[in-house]
């Protein structure tokens, strides 16, 4: 008995050990961007001097001004796309029982499953051999928003798994029309999914890069200015320092501001567990 | 002359391969307390939804206060109704929940409030307006729901299984209540249960169901005291079956149930030999000491020791262990006698007290 | 007009609505995902000519993969990484979900975020990051040289560092799989379990593992996929000479412009990922992983 207990113990030390070292792996190289973008010396600032020289080269760059609207309306426009489809698609396969739930299912997953690389090139020669579309904002949108879509339709399907669908149905017996009934019932309800649906497939289109590139022609976003100076070396580009901290910056924000929604929203529909 | 408020017309839903509501019709009057009671899986909670619109039947109209609603989807039918799990907007409060129907129809505000006083006021919820459902109690919850159900006085009121998710204290508070909503409100209630208890104590009718048919449709007392079929029979009451081959004898009809020839009253159109079930309610069963005098109507007495006793308050079970090898429960009350177990006891009851019918085909 | 809804919904059953919902989105992925494979399937068998396809039907592409050494190299090379990465990541990630999914009480949800978080970030902005802590000049081979102590060899522009370079954009997938799958695991089946006198490895072999096999085949070929088609990372942690798959297959939409070989190219990886996919879909028996079909 006491063996098992020191056992067990043991195995949680070990188990949280590792936890830590994960952590440290994936936010190492986060914190010393971040270190680094307010440091004069690049390569090596030890001991630090601080300087926001990065972020005012940032700021004064019209090319990452650019770059930064066109990442902001690519990221846009996808998120857009993809909070429709993922909202319809996970609301039609929690609500319905159709047989044809599993093919619908697999479809909107399917993209997890290939490769942004393959999903890049392979719609750039699509839009541009079969469909006759030209290298622009649009295909761009349209090219990430069918990997965001995926992403979008896995977290509403798990934070819709637990929404009762009947109340629908009272809304209905009760009066309401089927667009007040999700106006008044639905929406107030799944709004916190959708918004992380959102959040997350902007995040993932403004900061795609293997999709993007090939289907932007020459319009540049942050990740593909970012990869034309990462290729001349890092210590060439102190505003990609200063670039990087302030998107795994805003990231971490969004995902701050998801958690909180998520703790709200176990708050305030505490009852139903 | 009772207006009728409800009318299905030969109804049916498919489910599939599955007929859930079969060529169903009915006419509720008001003032009139319908219960639906069938057990799960016999159609009744998609009667329900059809009445709502929920459902669209396939075949069949629904009319109410004469007007055909069938191809009407339910918000423009004008019904109230409560739901199992009653169903109140999470995130509304007590008083948004209430007076939603009423916003739904574009009620006037002034109209809205002196609606919602009366309604919070019905089913006491007086001061509770601002709560939000997941704050309330399961009883009332269950009144908020009622309240919704009742506000813009329906045309007739959903009921489906309203209390089925309460404890058996509340369950039978409210059935009383219910009941007196009902009465005061003048408007038909339709409830879908399969709790026959509830069935009996509130509803005026019953339609009992089964396999999305009505086995029989009958003031509530006809359905208890008459079962029109052998389902029924089983189904509403508790009652011993007893079972075997129909036989003639003296010109009295007799089921020869494990050897023991029991008198019954021969049910229609069928001729001797054929398998009948024979259903006696336990309370229409009576124990008398061996060699004492029963009732006067004892048609049939059967011999047997007396197993168990399960006290029921002013009633109690007795369990007859019969010499045929069968057993009987019978339900007397509690004083009746100072019974033992393993003391020998006959069971008698009168014919009238049972109701026979050809056994289902095997 | 009053009518139209009603007329509609007779028509409509809960089927015909399921597919009025699903089926736009469906439907546009099927044409933006499926469209392009099959245009790419279609264009491996062209020819390239300055930057234009001609339809000029032919495998020379094919003979060109499997013949010159290079290009099965290649494949080789990104298939044994994937492969490495993925099993690496799952042997690191089932302590670390299973700790977080059981004894992380009130603040699962925060320490599972905040593993998935950096993720978002961007592959661009991710190798930059861990290309200055542990590149050839990265911050732990400059600390050790200042202390005067030899530099981590085998992180200086090797297959290991890309290796740890791709564990590092993708583990957030593995950890993230596996806990969704612990998270609707019921753990009291293992107190059945020991009650009935199993050990905890054996409770684990025999529970735990099996029932949580789905999530974990989700989280081999959500790592193994984008592993496999990597591009960038060999370039930045591989150094100028540590070409992958993926990046001579993007070389051929770049600099060089042969779009045909470049389809091929794909169609091959393409090929790869779901023979993968497949074969992990095999190993998953749906009776005995306690998938009830119901989407939980």
């Amino acid at each position: 008995m006491a063996a098992a207990g020191a056992g067990h113990v043991a195995t949680k030390g070990v188990a949280s050990l590792l936890l830590g070292g994960l952590y440290l792996f994936l936010y190492a190289p986060i914190a010393y961007v971040i270190y680094i973008s307010v440091n004069k010396d690049l390569i090596w600032p030890f001991p630090p001097q601080f300087t926001l020289e990065a972020y005012e080269l940032l700021a004064n760059s019209s090319t990452y001004k650019d770059a930064l609207w066109n990442s902001v309306l690519l990221g846009l426009g996808s998120a857009i796309i993809c909070t429709f489809f993922a909202t319809m698609g996970s609301i039609s396969i929690l609500k319905y029982r159709s047989r044809w739930r599993g093919l619908i299912a697999i479809v909107y997953l399917a993209p997890l499953f290939i490769a942004d690389l393959l999903v890049g090139i392979s719609s750039l020669l699509f839009n541009r051999q079969v469909l006759d579309l030209p290298g622009n904002m649009g295909s761009a949108m349209i090219a990430n928003a069918v990997h965001g879509t995926s992403f979008a339709f896995l977290i509403m399907l798990a934070q819709l798994a637990r929404y009762d669908w009947r109340l629908d149905d009272a809304a209905m017996v009760f009066g309401a029309r089927p667009l007040r009934c999700f106006w008044e019932v639905t929406l107030p309800i799944i709004w916190p999914a959708m918004l992380g649906a959102f959040i997350i497939s902007f995040i993932l289109a403004f900061n795609n890069l293997e999709i993007s590139f090939y289907n932007l022609g020459a319009i540049p976003t942050l990740p593909t200015i970012a990869w034309g100076s990462l290729r001349f070396g890092l210590s060439q580009s102190p505003e990609l320092f200063a670039l990087a901290a302030l998107v795994n910056g805003a990231v971490l924000l969004a995902f701050t501001v998801m958690y909180l929604l998520m703790r709200y929203r176990i708050v305030s529909f505490g009852h139903r567990d | 002359m009772s207006e009728l408020v409800l009318e299905l017309q030969n109804v049916t839903k498919r489910f599939g391969t599955v007929t859930a509501v079969d060529r169903i019709s009915l006419a509720v009057t008001r003032r009139e307390f319908f219960a639906l009671l069938g057990p799960s899986g016999s159609g009744k909670t998609t009667m329900l939804r059809i009445i709502a619109g929920l459902e669209v039947p396939d075949e069949g109209k629904v009319l109410i206060n004469g007007r055909d609603v069938t191809a009407l989807p339910p918000y423009a039918r004008g019904v109230g109704m409560v739901f199992q799990n009653f169903l109140l907007f999470p995130h509304k409060t007590v008083a948004e929940n209430v007076i939603f129907p009423l916003r739904m129809q574009g009620a006037s505000k002034a109209d809205q409030a002196e609606r919602l006083k009366w309604a919070l006021e019905l089913l006491r919820l007086d001061g509770l307006g601002d709560r939000y459902p997941h704050q309330l109690s399961g009883g009332q919850q269950q009144r908020v729901a009622l309240a919704r159900g009742l506000i813009s006085r329906p045309a007739l009121l959903l009921l489906d299984e309203p209390l089925a998710n309460l404890d058996r204290e509340l369950r039978k508070e409210m059935e009383v209540e219910v009941r007196r909503y009902q009465v005061e409100l003048g408007i038909p209630f339709i409830y879908v249960t399969h709790n026959q208890e509830e069935a009996l104590t509130m509803s005026d009718r019953i339609a009992v169901m089964n396999h999305g048919r009505f086995e029989q449709v009958a003031p509530k007392l006809e359905v208890y005291t008459h079962p029109e079929t052998r389902f029924v029979a089983g189904f509403v009451g508790h009652s011993n079956r007893m079972s075997g081959p129909l036989v003639s004898a003296g010109g009295n009809a007799h089921v020869s149930w494990n050897g023991t020839p029991i008198q019954v009253r021969r049910p229609d159109g069928v001729a001797d030999g054929a398998e009948v079930d024979c259903f006696v309610k336990c309370e229409k069963m009576h124990l008398a000491r061996p060699g004492e005098a029963g009732p006067a109507e004892a048609h049939n007495r059967i011999a047997g020791i007396l197993r168990d006793i399960i006290f029921k308050g002013s009633t109690a079970d007795y369990l007859i262990a019969l010499d045929n090898g069968a057993e009987l429960m019978v339900s007397e009350t509690s004083e009746i006698m100072s019974l033992e177990r393993g003391q020998r006891v006959d069971v008698v009851w009168p014919v009238s007290g049972s109701a026979s019918f050809a056994a289902k085909k095997a | 007009m009053a009518y139209g809804p009603s007329t509609l919904r007779r028509r409509l059953g809960p089927e015909g609505r399921f597919l009025l919902m699903a089926v736009p989105g469906a439907l546009f992925i099927v044409v933006f995902l499926l469209g392009p494979i099959v245009s790419i399937i279609v264009f491996s068998f062209w020819r390239t000519e300055v930057f234009n396809l001609i339809p000029d039907w032919n495998i020379d592409n094919y003979v060109i993969l499997f013949t010159e050494s290079t290009y099965i190299e290649f494949l080789k090379r990104s298939f044994v990484t994937a492969v490495l990465v993925s099993l690496a990541c799952l042997i690191y990630s089932w302590p670390v979900a299973y700790f977080i999914a059981k004894h992380g009480d009130r603040y699962r949800l925060l320490l599972v975020l905040a593993l998935a978080a950096p993720f978002f970030t961007g592959i661009i902005l991710r190798i930059a990051g861990i290309q200055g802590v542990m590149g050839p000049v990265g911050i732990v081979n400059l600390a050790l040289m200042n202390f005067g102590m030899q530099p981590i060899e085998f992180i200086m522009y090797t297959q290991t560092a890309t290796g740890i370079g791709i564990a590092y954009l993708f583990v957030p997938f593995m950890v993230t799989a596996i806990y969704l799958s612990l998270l609707n695991f019921d753990f009291e089946l293992l107190e059945v379990a020991k009650i009935n006198g199993a050990r905890p490895w054996r409770a684990f072999i025999e529970i735990t593992w099996p029932l949580n096999w789905i999530g974990t085949v989700i989280g081999l070929v959500l790592v193994f996929v984008p592993s496999m088609a990597e591009s960038i990372t060999p370039r930045f942690l591989g150094g100028p000479n540590a070409a992958s798959f993926g990046s001579v297959l993007s070389l051929q939409f770049g600099e060089t412009g042969t779009w045909a070989l470049g389809s091929a190219m794909g169609v091959v990886l393409f090929a790869v990922s779901s023979i993968v996919i497949f074969a992990m879909w095999r190993t998953v028996n749906l009776q005995r992983s306690g998938f009830t079909g119901k989407g939980s």
